[in-house]
């Protein structure tokens, strides 16, 4: 038996005894157990309560339901209590039950406990939502940017080069950009990134600062392709590709209509006097008065009928002058021409001024110091030559060439100081610069005077020269090892044909002086 | 100016929610009692949570600081490929034109809401009066620019301001 079973049956044996014990007492005395029983049976009622819980709380924690159930019942009284003598401006705003919290503030709206709950509100919804769908796509912007980034730097690169007008350091940082797009692509296995339409029009006014719009003709076809050649802010470039397709609309008409005639006076082993072309000269300039005809582009088909004849020297420039007198756009198909016509007509003035002219419009433009320094040479001002050649070499340095150690230096400079330095007898200063010109790249030019200098200079004083039918050439010692041993051979390894007048150098017949002094200026 | 303010709150919804999901955050870091986490609401609190007035000048200043810190950063990050792509580059692809926009939107949108509530301007800007010599030299920039921009804020000029640069982006 359980001990309150044994409590039970204990207080019910008392309650007995003390009614029998009752009815022998006196009225006060009966009162007085009535009331202690009374007492009493309140006390039992509670001990049955007290039981009920203490039934229950065995299974818990006794001490813990009892002070709850205390502390419920405290709190209800207080409640009870407050809500009688709390006055109602006293009250919470938020619970309506409490009093306000007014240690820090005595206007404070909120109860001690609201204030407790508020600090740990739960986060709103929509903003954690928010936040997490910004945090995801904030990573695959970054992503995006960093991209985006990696192919501005050398746009933007590029920009400052256009402030500068150094176009060809510009065209080289813009080219960058398209590479590294390219290989974006390449990686990505699609056409998901681009340099943008911007990017190509930077590259057309490059090119047309330049003066060599032709080349943009790329970009020209991607704005068209995307379509916004129309629109206000492409206004240059469309300007740009208006005259670029009618110049080239012009030049594919006439090249169509004049080529047969043009090849006929090529082809003739004495050149035609410039009076035979007069036909060809009169109509082509009736076609300058038709607007569907770009009149410079006309006008260049004249000069080309001028220099295939004889004595069409003037005739020649006057015609390139003319070109030149349509803007920059037409640099490519008149500068140089020019430059070489008053060279050989002895006006080294004007030929160094259209040089300069160019030089001004585009300061990295580095192959006009090879007119520069040829007509130098010309006039016999060697040092003067030289020291251009020097220019030169500053500018190459200040160009960007987006190669670590590659030199922006055109190979026609150190050729043509390797012909001054040979007409000053400066032998190994001539192989040295011809070496070095080769390196920079090469062409019909540079290595007919490779050959040339290298034969003078190089095998003919020191190692054995075989006849082979043709004069033999050892230019470089890795091309002797490879029995490439013949002028013809070497020749022909790099698809040469060598010069009559480096020939005739070669064989005793000229003098370097002869050629590149008192010759005409275009030696080859 | 409250309509204007309630149509940018509305029209920029997700910067506003994030805006008033750093205020919470801040408030629950500062242990800051949050009266109402309710961020779409009418008048000047529109976009912004109620919560008590911070005890200190230092808490005042930087709670103001870090949420609009915090939005700035957000616009700079989703601003940047935006910018570069629509912007500096005019990109010719479809993809990179859409998620150009949408950066566009987002950082625009961030830029909208990036200043404090007038409310807690006027309480950090109390609070600042009060800073030390030294401090306030130091803090003037920041707290000039985010009690006037939480003004022009109220009043829509940061909405307008924003809407008419990406519209000059996109259409120029």
């Amino acid at each position: 038996m359980d001990e309150n079973k044994e409590k039970e049956l204990a207080s019910e044996e008392v309650v007995e005894e003390t009614a029998e014990k009752a009815e022998k007492l006196t009225s006060e005395e009966k009162e007085e157990v009535e009331e202690i029983l009374e007492k009493y049976k309140n006390t039992d009622e509670e001990a049955q309560i007290v039981t009920d819980w203490d039934g229950l709380a065995q299974v818990g924690d006794t001490d813990a339901v009892f002070e709850e159930d205390e502390a419920e019942t405290d709190e209800e009284e207080s409640d009870e209590t407050e809500e009688e003598e709390i006055p109602e401006e006293n009250l919470c705003e938020r619970c309506g039950k409490r009093e306000r919290f007014t240690e820090l503030d005595e206007d404070y709206p909120y109860c001690k406990v609201c204030r407790e709950s508020m600090k740990k509100t739960r986060m709103n919804a929509w903003g954690v939502i928010t936040f997490i769908l910004t945090f995801i796509s904030s990573i695959l912007c970054i992503v995006f940017g960093v991209f985006a980034v990696v192919t501005a730097v050398p746009v933007f690169k590029g920009d400052r080069y256009m402030a500068e007008n150094k176009f060809v350091s510009a065209i080289t940082s813009y080219e960058e950009a398209l590479s590294s797009i390219e290989s974006l692509n390449s990686q990505a296995g699609g056409t998901l990134f681009d340099a943008g339409n911007k990017t190509y029009q930077k590259l057309i006014k490059a090119y047309a600062g330049m003066g060599s719009v032709t080349y943009a003709r790329d970009y020209f076809s991607a704005l068209e392709n995307a379509g916004v050649l129309e629109q206000l802010k492409y206004k240059a470039a469309n300007e740009y590709n208006e005259s670029y397709n009618k110049m080239m609309d012009t030049y594919g008409e006439l090249q169509t209509a004049y080529s047969n005639a043009l090849n006929e006076f090529f082809g003739k082993k004495e050149k035609a006097d410039v009076s035979e072309a007069e036909k060809y000269l009169t109509e082509l300039e009736e076609l300058k008065k038709n607007e569907k005809y770009d009149p410079y582009m006309v006008a260049y088909f004249q000069y080309l009928f001028c220099s295939v004849t004889d004595n069409s020297l003037y005739e020649s420039i006057k015609y390139l002058e003319e070109i030149k007198s349509g803007g920059r756009t037409y640099e490519f198909i008149y500068a140089i021409e020019l430059c070489m016509n008053y060279l050989e007509k002895g006006d080294y003035e004007k030929a160094e001024k259209t040089c300069y002219e160019s030089l001004e419009a585009s300061p990295e433009n580095i192959g006009v110091y090879q007119y520069l320094m040829i007509s130098k040479r010309r006039q016999g001002d060697f040092e003067g030559a030289l020291k251009l050649g020097e220019e030169a070499r500053k500018l190459a340095e200040t160009m960007y060439t987006g190669q670590e150690g590659y030199s922006a230096l055109h190979y026609a400079v150190p050729m043509e100081e390797a012909i001054v330095y040979a007409l000053q007898g400066e032998k190994e200063k001539a192989i040295e610069a011809i070496d070095e010109s080769f390196e920079q790249g090469n062409d019909n030019s540079n290595l007919n005077i490779s050959i040339l200098l290298h034969y003078l200079f190089h095998v003919k004083g020191t190692e054995p020269v075989e006849e082979e039918g043709e004069k033999i050439y050892d230019n470089v010692d890795e091309m002797y090892d490879q029995g490439v041993a013949t002028i013809a051979a070497y020749g022909s390894y790099y698809g040469l044909s060598i010069s009559d007048n480096v020939q005739a150098i070669m064989d005793g017949k000229k003098t370097l002086e002869d050629v590149f002094m008192n010759g005409e200026v275009d030696w080859q | 100016m409250r309509i204007l303010n309630m149509i940018a709150k509305i029209l920029t919804f997700p910067a506003a929610f994030l805006k008033g999901f750093w205020e919470q955050l801040l408030c629950k870091m500062m242990g800051c009692p949050v009266e109402s986490k309710k961020i779409f609401q009418s008048g000047e609190m529109a976009g912004h949570i109620e919560h008590e007035p911070f005890p200190t000048a230092a808490k005042s200043f930087w709670f103001c600081f870090v949420t609009g810190f915090m939005m700035f950063l957000t616009g700079f990050v989703f601003a940047v490929p935006a910018v570069i792509n629509l912007f500096y580059f005019d990109t010719a692809s479809t993809i990179l034109r859409f998620f150009g926009i949408f950066y566009l939107y987002v950082a625009l949108g961030a830029f909208t809401n990036m200043f404090p509530s007038v409310e807690d301007a006027l309480m950090m800007w109390e609070k600042y009066k009060g800073m030390k010599k030294g401090a306030k030299v130091i803090f003037a920039p920041a707290a000039a620019i985010m009690y006037i921009g939480s003004f022009a804020e109220t009043r829509g000029v940061t909405f307008v301001t924003n809407c008419l640069l990406g519209a000059a982006m996109l259409l120029l």
